[in-house]
């Protein structure tokens, strides 16, 4: 950075500092070099048996090259922009840079919100105990009222983690329940939200004051545990989903950009040349 | 219509239990999803995999969405008319219509493959997977969008001129967006801003001179044709000249375009040396010393140009600027410090006003320029304090500023008046005369003719021998008859330079020429041929070619490439 410094001032103060001066060509090369060397990254990733280095060591140099990245491409354009596509270049890349600054907060913060939230449980522990208590409340649910394993097998059917990328960004909970007709409601039955497992929980809570079977009130009460511990493991599982999903959101706006910068490049340079 | 939906789970044929579910609708709908009216796991179980629409007279037609099928005993298919107990099968599962019990208007049994259940991992298989964005889609787009605007329609607006203006008038993006900045303002004319190819003529080619020459074909060069570094120099208009910065600027400022050649001494033609208007140049150095910087040692002495008169005429000669040596020759006489002697001239700005010293504003008035000034004369200039009259008795008769000639042919015609007036009515004789004195009042004895041109003779040489004429001019008397030698002044010493007195002269002290005195030494000149142009060393205790030296100038800021007089670029 500070070699392109002494490069962008030792221009002759007799023009505006710009990219056509044999400074400017120079950093302008440094920084076309430092971007297709950066963007290279994405294939020696892939590349398993390349021996050039670790990929550790390249991804620490991809972070530290990329910082210096702005700097020489703000020096080889010295601060002129327009409505053009050099400029245009010139956005994508900050739009690379920026994403790149995010995706390293990323990579600093969610690691260790993941592991908070697993809470020394893998994901396949999780989504055994989630079954183990699936079949415990449906076991449960055959022995109570039929309305009852009506509602608990809906329940259990109609559990979503996250319809789509929305749903998943903020953990929202799209579960949905079958309840009893009541009568009440237009069009009969219909499935209903079950957010966080709360209308199931409603229900059994109406439904143990009403019970007059031995041992039911004690079924629901154990479904009603149940359905609280149901509703733990899906709020870990939505959370997991959501830091995941945060985790490599930045590459979803790093590649496409990195991808667009690469063409804007080639038309910044043709151009140039073109219009020499 | 009130449908009765039985969910019976079965494994092989052992019923495992029952459920019961009312729904007052036509259709139901029925796949993976949530949000299904039966919702079905199983291989080959879309999530909106199809309706199911009880009939009134007892059959159930089901109808598959996208791509999914249904399978029937004769096969898989999209659409089905089933009767009454017939049964389609939905992945693992099957379907039919059955009796409708009291009160219900029909009835749909189910029997839900209890084994078809997958755990709950896999059941969510699809919701577990992260919804990211499609980076590959995504990456084609923005890669195609990009191409599209800043190389494919630019390419197209570049060979297709027609199709450009078409783009134009509709915003689309067209070769302008590959222009790197906005042009000089010298250059914004539609002809240009709207047409790249006027100066971008060949793709990968810089920019030609010929296209320069189209419109500045007129503009004049740095040295004549003929000059022997002409094959050597080949610049291009872009050497010195860049366009498309921001800031708009059109000129280079680097000292190096010119210390390029001018480091080194160069040959000078006097085709090559800078005229004075149109007078012809006698003679200059023959070598134009090295210039690197605008310091004493690294620039060539000043090279004033004198007007000095031969028997072909006016002739500018080009000679290094020697304080208190170089003279001119105007041929006039003015004392410089005699004028800015208070005690000996002075001047009242009018009635009432004390009387003051003259400035040097007084006479020299700057022209628009800010470099030159106007012509002194003695009637814009001189006359104000100097009155060319001649005759005590009649102090408001002024002798013509002309020719010795025209000037005789006024004294004559004057005197002769005088005399015949005075035969006419001639005045009372004085009392008495001082013997061999100057007669204050003329008497004629004889012809009036005679006696006028006879004091035309005297009054002449009284004013090309004691005072008039001779008080200004350098006079010479050749076959009995005065002449005064022609008279010139330089216009422009310094033709080669450019000079803005503007900013030099304080702001709000324009009366006080003291800022004048301090580079022109005028109160120490006594005689008219002093050059009073200030040297080198003057310009240099201000300026420098950085900062630190002062103000800051560069070659440009007093030379200039395109020099008056010079031959046209074209014809180069």
């Amino acid at each position: 950075m500070a070699t392109s410094v002494a490069v962008y001032l030792s221009q002759d103060p007799g023009l505006p500092r710009n990219g056509g001066s044999w400074q400017g060509y120079t950093l302008g090369g440094v920084g076309a070099a430092l971007i297709l060397w950066l963007a290279w990254l994405g294939i020696r990733k892939r590349n398993y048996r390349s021996h050039r280095g670790s990929l550790e060591g390249w991804a620490s140099a991809h972070v530290y090259l990329g910082l210096t990245l702005p700097v020489v491409a703000t020096l080889h354009c010295a601060f002129q922009f327009g409505a053009n596509v050099h400029t245009l270049a010139y956005v994508l890349l900050a739009g690379v840079v920026l994403s790149g600054f995010y995706g390293l907060y990323s990579y600093l913060r969610f690691p260790g919100l993941l592991v908070r939230n697993r809470g020394n449980q893998s994901p396949d522990q999780r989504f055994d105990e989630l079954d183990r208590i699936d079949r415990e409340a449906l076991e449960t649910a055959s022995r109570c009222d039929e309305d009852v394993h009506a509602v608990v097998n809906s329940a259990l059917e109609r559990t979503a983690l996250g319809r789509g990328f929305r749903d998943q960004l903020v953990a929202r909970d799209r579960s949905r329940v079958l309840l009893p007709d009541t009568g009440k409601r237009k069009g009969g039955a219909a499935p209903r939200r079950n957010d966080n497992q709360q209308a199931v929980i409603d229900y059994l809570v109406r439904k143990i004051p009403e019970t007059s079977k031995q041992g039911e009130a004690e079924r629901l009460r154990h479904l009603l545990y149940v359905f609280g511990r149901r509703a733990e493991i899906l709020q870990r599982i939505r959370r997991e989903l959501s830091l995941q999903l945060r985790l490599k959101l930045w590459l979803c706006f790093h590649i496409p950009l990195t991808v667009g910068l690469l063409v804007a490049l080639s038309a910044h340079v043709l151009s140039v040349f073109f219009y020499w | 219509m009130l449908i009765l939906v039985r969910k019976i789970r079965v494994r092989g044929e052992q019923v495992l239990d029952q459920r019961d579910v009312e729904l007052t609708r036509r259709t139901l709908y029925t796949g993976r999803g949530k949000a299904q009216h039966l919702q079905l796991f199983g291989d080959g179980i879309g999530a909106e995999h199809a309706w199911l629409r009880p009939k009134r007279d007892g059959r159930l037609k089901i109808g598959c969405l996208g791509s999914n099928h249904i399978r029937l005993d004769e096969g898989e298919v999209r659409r089905a008319t089933l009767t009454q107990d017939e049964w389609a099968w939905i992945g693992p599962h099957r379907v039919a219509r059955i009796a409708a019990p009291p009160g219900f208007d029909a009835a749909i049994e189910v029997r839900i493959d209890a084994d078809a259940v997958p755990p709950v991992q896999e059941r969510l298989r699809d919701e577990l997977r992260l919804r990211l964005p499609g980076t590959r889609r995504y990456s084609y787009l923005l890669a195609a969008v990009v191409a599209a605007v800043g190389i494919g329609l630019p390419l197209l607006a570049f060979y297709h001129e027609d199709v450009s203006e078409q783009m134009a008038r509709y915003g689309a993006p067209t070769d302008q967006i590959w222009s790197s900045g906005k042009l000089a303002n010298a250059h914004h004319l539609p002809s240009i801003t709207e047409d790249c190819n006027v100066c971008h003529v060949e793709p990968f080619e810089r920019v030609r001179n010929d296209a320069c020459l189209d419109c500045h074909n007129e503009t004049t060069a740095h040295f004549s044709p003929q000059h022997p570094v002409v094959e050597e120099f080949r610049g291009a208009c872009r050497d010195c000249h860049a366009e498309h910065n921001e800031p708009t600027t059109l000129v280079m400022r680097e000292n190096s375009l010119c210390t390029d050649c001018h480091a080194q001494e160069q040959e000078r033609r006097l085709a090559d040396a800078a005229q004075v208007g149109s007078t012809p140049v006698a003679d200059a150095p023959a070598t134009l010393p090295a210039a690197t910087a605008l310091t004493s040692e690294q620039h060539p002495r000043f090279l004033v140009s004198l007007l000095r008169r031969s028997e072909d005429g006016w002739r500018v000669h080009r000679e290094p600027l020697d304080d208190g040596v170089t003279e001119s020759a105007s041929n006039l006489k003015f004392p410089h410090d005699l004028h800015r002697d208070h005690e000996k001239v002075s001047l009242a700005d009018g009635p009432g006003h004390e009387d003051r010293a003259l400035i040097c504003a007084d006479c020299h008035t700057l022209e628009r320029d800010g470099e030159h000034f106007q012509a002194v004369s003695m009637e814009a200039t001189c006359s104000g304090c100097h009155s060319l009259a001649f005759d005590d008795a009649m102090p408001d008769r002024q002798l013509p500023h002309g020719e010795p000639e025209t000037l005789r042919t006024y004294l004559e015609e004057f005197y002769v008046r005088q005399a015949a007036l005075q035969k006419r009515d001639p005045p009372p004789a004085p009392a008495r005369r001082v013997p061999a004195s100057q007669p204050e009042n003329r008497r004629c004895e004889g012809d009036p003719l005679d006696c006028g041109l006879a004091w035309a003779d005297q009054e002449m040489d009284k004013l090309f021998t004691k005072a008039g004429c001779v008080s200004c001019h350098t006079v010479e008397q050749r076959d009995e008859e005065w002449h005064v030698r022609p008279v010139r002044l330089v216009s422009d010493w310094f033709p080669s330079a450019r000079f803005d007195h503007v900013p030099h002269l304080e702001p709000g002290n324009d009366e006080d020429d003291e800022v004048c005195l301090g580079c022109h030494k005028a109160e120490a000149s006594d005689e008219a041929h002093d050059v009073l142009m200030p040297g080198l060393e003057t310009c240099v205790e201000c300026h420098g070619n950085t900062r630190s030296a002062g103000v800051a100038l560069q070659c440009i800021d007093c030379h200039s490439f395109h020099r008056p007089g010079m031959t046209t670029m074209g014809a180069q």
